[in-house]
């Protein structure tokens, strides 16, 4: 009847029970567009203000490149979000990723293999970290939001252990004057590069494989996804190991961008993927993801803090603008989709905090078409 | 939803056209004549007077007394050397914001930025490649570990910390136990005046045991409960340093709920309003205050001359080390202690 990817997979994989609408796709593409189109305006609007400075293109690299990172945090938490899981340690996994991989670098000689060998340090620390917090959600069955919690302060620590309090600076500055705050063809830095790679990757994964249909029935109904013979915790591992390797990463460029880890930084790092992620589209509670849309939300508060330097809004002005700007720009969003699940949020709220799937007695089955 | 007959339907007539013409050619004409006007008058960059220079400070932690006191001065400065001053910071203390704005102003293209970098090693990039297209920059408060800047000011960390030590060792006759409450790991001015302190103390009173450095995080309730753990596992705790406004608070309540005021005493950093309020109450013994006002004020001065070619780069050494001052109950009330040192929330 179409060509889409699901009828494909329902056919081919006898063991793979679930049955579905014939034309379902996962929702993505409509929050996506909103958030992108509303990045647009506040882009447009900050270009006015400030003369057209905000567009020249030292100012949109600069965007790409403060926002790499944060793209990064926020495709791993969509993720998980839409697994009905949430990671609030993603900050803190960044910073240790960068001291394991800074103190790797720091140790080694030529200034190319210690980048590379410290690149792989960073992304194993991190997916570390992640199966770290899936053993202890899986076997010791904590939620994942006190388990996170937890590891938020057990990483830190670790962190602050290694390096006695100190920042990691005796990085090979090599990586720094090429790499970290590079471009490629003097206009995309190459950080956003791996971020883009990756978002690309993210968006193939969850479009186009059981990988992410099955990650899309875990927060859409665990209990459905066991009774359907979907491997749980095999799924969750991965998950958490994906967020995990993307905080690897971040760390990476963290390092590399300024020849520093950062113990003191990064405090706010897990709150902001977690809004980013929601901000464009993925649902807090699971089973609905939007990779543009976590993509373009982690841009617009890139560009929210970039505009309004570049306007010239004193401080605390920004604090309150910012906020202003989220709702304005969320609310914009819901208007410009259909309804969303009419699953209490008071029910929802306890389900994510007592870690047990939201019921979903009331959702129609049409919420899961585009 | 009916399509209408032709896109031109409601095009405007000739009558419109034309008025609309001598609008907009009249509203040119008048621009024109501001512009040009604006040009002419005096202050503008047109006429003979010294050039009206665009310099832009870029801090982290805006909010903290310390840098609005720095603000002052550097606001003085600008208004006395006819310097366009745009004030721009983030509200925490991580640099990884801080470097974002930096970016951010840069594209405005101001002629000079002053900058206080929270870190000494991710700021060197940035500062060199802004050096090298031509914009001075000056550092303050914190240090850089090459030096790439113009000038660097910033009062000598380990000094105050070696005075704090100095005022406590006394106070205490050489003999006792001090503990050590800072903010944060990480940070290279607490790690200066904690060293400094530490150092000072193993050096002048060896006698004196100095507990490990606890870590408030410059939360004056995280500081209080670490204090009283302190007072508590230490009886013969006689002294306490703090190097940070907040950190020194809650230190100070802790000292105070255990009613050990008269025994234990504290020795902060920076001179806060809050801090000048506790000290003239007998909660602590002695503050070790920085000249934010000064280094905020020589910072754009020196930036003015510069780039006015008053002084020349050989001229200028690289270091401008700011004092301290052990602000005590007696002499805070002193003319220059009370006009010249304490902080200020807001310019007089």
């Amino acid at each position: 009847m179409n060509s889409g990817a699901i009828s494909d997979l329902t056919d081919q994989d006898q063991n793979d029970s679930l049955v579905l609408p014939a034309n379902w796709r996962p929702r993505t593409a409509g929050p996506a567009l909103s958030i992108f189109a509303v990045d647009v305006a506040v882009v447009l609007i900050f270009s006015l203000l400030s003369g057209f400075v905000f567009l020249a293109p030292q100012s949109l690299s600069n965007i790409a490149l403060d926002g790499s990172e944060s793209v990064l945090l926020c495709i791993g938490s969509a993720f998980l979000l839409g697994a009905g899981e949430i990671d609030i340690s993603i900050g803190a996994n960044v910073i240790l990723s960068s001291v394991v991989g800074g103190k790797t670098m720091a140790a080694l000689g030529s200034p190319l293999t210690a980048s590379l060998i410290g690149a792989c340090a960073c992304i194993l620390c991190g997916a570390a970290v992640g199966a770290f917090n899936a053993l202890v959600v899986i076997r010791l069955r904590v939620t994942s939001f006190i388990t996170t919690l937890a590891s938020l302060g057990i990483v830190t620590g670790i962190a602050y252990v290694l390096t006695n309090g100190y920042n990691v600076s005796n990085v090979p500055l090599g990586l720094q004057s090429d790499f970290g705050v590079a471009k490629l063809g003097d206009l995309l830095p190459y950080p956003a590069l791996i971020a883009l790679a990756f978002a690309l990757a993210a968006w193939f994964v969850l479009s186009h494989t059981r990988f992410g249909l099955h990650t899309l029935a875990l927060g859409s109904s665990r209990e459905a996804a066991v009774r359907a013979g979907i491997d749980v915790h095999s799924r969750l591992m991965a998950l958490f190991m994906l967020a995990g390797g993307a905080a690897g990463v971040s760390g990476f460029i963290d390092l590399s961008r300024y020849a520093s880890t950062n113990l003191s930084g990064h405090q706010t790092d897990a709150l902001a993927a977690i809004a980013g992620a929601v901000i464009g589209g993925t649902n807090l509670f699971g089973g609905r993801i939007s990779i543009g849309g976590a993509v373009f939300g982690a841009l617009l508060a890139v560009i929210l803090q970039d505009g309004l330097v570049v306007v010239g809004l004193a401080a605390f002005y920004q604090l309150i603008a910012v906020g202003i700007v989220l709702i304005a720009a969320v609310s914009v969003r819901e208007f410009a989709q259909s309804g969303d699940s009419t699953v209490p949020f008071s029910s929802r709220l306890m389900a994510l905090l007592y870690g047990h799937a939201p019921t979903k007695a009331h959702a129609p089955v049409g919420n899961w078409r585009v | 939803m009916r399509k209408p007959k032709s896109l031109l339907q409601n095009r405007p007539g000739k009558t419109e056209l034309i008025r609309g013409l001598r609008t907009s050619g009249n509203a040119v004409c008048f621009a024109m004549v501001v512009a040009v006007g604006t040009a002419l008058t005096p202050g503008s960059g047109w006429t003979k007077a010294a050039p009206r220079l665009n310099i832009a400070f870029v801090v982290a932690d805006s909010a903290d007394p310390f840098y609005l006191t720095m603000k002052c001065g550097a606001m003085k400065a600008a208004a006395e050397m006819n310097v366009d001053l745009s004030w721009q910071g983030s509200t925490s203390v991580d640099y990884a914001p801080e470097i974002s704005i930096l970016h951010a102003v840069e594209l405005k293209k101001p002629q000079g930025i002053v900058l206080a970098p929270f870190s000494p090693t991710a700021f060197i990039a940035p500062v060199k490649a802004l050096m090298d297209a031509g914009t001075a920059v000056v550092t303050v408060d914190g240090n850089l570990a090459q030096k790439v800047e113009l000038q660097n000011i910033h009062t000598d960390n380990a000094g105050a910390g070696a005075s704090a030590a100095d005022m406590l060792g006394e106070a205490l006759h050489g003999e006792g136990t001090v503990g050590v409450i800072t903010f944060q790991p990480g940070i290279p001015v607490e790690i200066a005046r904690v060293n400094g302190f530490v150092d000072e103390m193993h050096k002048r009173f060896p006698h004196v045991k100095v507990l490990a450095t606890q870590y408030g995080g410059a939360d004056a309730g995280k500081s209080a409960t670490i204090t009283s753990g302190l007072l508590a596992s230490h009886p013969d705790i006689a002294g306490i340093y703090a190097t940070d406004t907040n950190d020194a608070e809650g230190a100070a309540s802790a000292v105070r709920a255990a009613g050990d005021a008269a025994k234990v005493k504290v020795v902060a950093y920076d001179a806060a309003p809050e801090e000048v309020k506790a000290l003239r109450s007998g909660l602590f013994s002695a503050l070790v205050a920085q000249e934010p006002y000064q280094e905020g004020y020589r910072a754009v001065e020196l930036l003015a001359k510069y780039l006015r070619h008053e002084i020349t780069k050989e001229e200028i050494p690289y270091l401008y080390q700011t004092g301290d001052v052990v602000v005590t109950k007696a002499n805070v009330d002193s003319p220059t202690v009370a006009h010249t040192i304490l902080y200020e929330s807001t310019c007089s």
